[in-house]
């Protein structure tokens, strides 16, 4: 008999050797070590102030014989905090993307769920294989007046929190970086630079969406930018 | 840019010839630098309206003035022209149907902004309101101007009243004011559209212009 069992740092867990009544004689062991017998209350084991290091295999034997009665892994975590959320168009006019992560670990699994909805109708935001917890939204149309909504939700043994971005489809675009930028010296000439750069490749269109770039340099001896 | 020195140096070039009859190249030249003002227009305007909208929207009050206010539309809400439009269909419009679309969009916004300017409260809104009407009878004005010069038809004018026969002033307050809300909306995405509508046209006008003249003139 085996299972996971999740509990949350600081809490107090009692385990019970399976079916063993409360004045059996056992011994439980932790990751293949034997348990102290302070720690039980009759059969069962109390675990008080549980922290993350006590995160293991606990078994349970019957006294004089050693049968194995009863297996659990204990999983310390905590539940999820507020996650973090951010979307970004960086192909306009394709889509946007969001991701997320959450602020503290929780040691234990954590899934998601992600929601948008653009004024009454709901959209499918689709998984990315890679990176994790990022999916991307298609434009179906543009210059929506009406805002996006997207709400996360993250969920784990221990609870669940939820965060909401509600924005407009021209607040979140924010293109790429520059791709290729090189700075090369001029011939004959010590205090010229010839810069060069790219569209980003992620940027789908830019003849209809030119992006416009600024440029600052300095030399290392000066602490003062100067603007292209 | 360079298609602009382009042109330039070819309208010179043509117009110096003396076999040929002199190209009216001030029209040509008129329809390039138009869209690059009415571009510029734009810009000008969207920079405008984020202050004026600011102003009015607490003028208002909450929760119109409010960051994340997102309310659903509702349907009287439909008359003012949508900038919102199916993606390909917005690649695929041609430049005739482009410029007639933000045309008759600004023409009719231009309408209801006036409405508004005889209705508001406070002198300093009257004031803004007004400004930014004559810089958007501009644009109107401007729009047309790239049409004229391109051979395109003026879109026919909104009917006098700027509401539709039939369609009922808002019966409350509180929906005047979503009224004015979304018509705020609006513009603000019609100007976030225009400068993309005048990009796309910016890059096609100036060498179709000078292929469609030369090919007039026997070449």
């Amino acid at each position: 008999d085996s299972h996971i069992q999740y509990e949350r740092v600081g809490a107090d867990v009692t385990m019970k050797c399976g079916s063993m009544d409360w004045d059996a004689a056992v011994t439980w062991t932790a990751n293949g070590t034997d348990i102290d017998e302070s720690h039980l209350n009759g059969s069962y084991l109390i675990l008080k102030n549980v922290d993350l290091s006590q995160s293991g295999q606990y078994s349970c034997y019957e006294g004089s014989s050693w049968h194995l009665k009863y297996q659990t892994t204990l999983r310390v975590g905590t539940p999820p905090k507020e996650p973090v959320l951010m979307c970004r168009s960086n192909n306009y006019p394709k889509g946007f993307y969001c991701s997320w992560h959450l602020p503290t670990p929780t040691y234990i699994p954590n899934s998601f769920n992600i929601s948008v909805i653009h004024g009454t109708k709901d959209m499918v935001c689709e998984k990315d294989a890679v990176p994790k917890n990022r999916c991307h939204i298609r434009y179906i149309q543009l210059f929506s007046t009406v805002k996006y909504k997207v709400t996360l939700t993250v969920t784990n043994a221990l609870g669940k929190n939820f965060t909401t971005l509600t924005f407009d489809e021209f607040a979140i675009v924010k293109p790429d970086p520059p791709e290729s930028v090189v700075a090369k010296p001029v011939p004959n000439n010590p205090r010229r630079l010839e810069v060069s750069w790219q569209n980003p490749s992620s940027w789908p269109d830019p003849e209809s969406f030119p992006l416009k770039f600024f440029l600052r340099y300095r030399p290392l001896i000066l602490d003062q930018w100067q603007h292209v | 840019g360079d298609s602009w020195g382009i042109f330039t140096f070819l309208c010179a070039a043509l117009c110096n010839l003396p076999a040929l009859p002199a190209l009216n190249c001030s029209e040509e030249l008129g329809a390039g630098q138009s869209i690059q003002q009415t571009y510029d227009l734009t810009r000008y305007l969207e920079h405008q309206l984020r202050t004026l909208a600011g102003t009015y929207l607490n003028y208002l009050g909450p929760p119109f003035n409010e960051p994340d206010f997102n309310p659903p539309r509702l349907a009287r809400a439909e008359r003012v022209p949508s900038a919102t439009v199916d993606l390909d269909l917005w690649r695929g419009l041609t430049d005739n149907a482009r410029l007639a679309a933000n045309y008759r969009a600004y023409s009719r916004l231009l309408c209801y902004l006036r409405v508004l300017d005889g209705q508001v409260g406070t002198a300093e809104l009257r004031h803004r309101l007004a400004h930014f009407c004559a810089s958007l009878q501009g644009l109107v004005l401007s729009i047309g101007g790239v049409m004229s010069s391109l051979g395109y038809p003026l879109p026919a004018g909104p009917a006098g009243p700027p509401a539709p026969p039939g369609a009922p002033p808002a019966p409350n307050d509180f929906l005047k004011k979503m009224d004015d809300f979304w018509l705020l909306k609006e513009l603000q995405t019609w100007l976030w559209r225009s400068a993309k509508d005048f990009n796309r046209l910016k890059k096609k006008v100036p060498p179709a212009v000078v292929t469609l003249r030369l090919e007039v003139r026997g070449f």
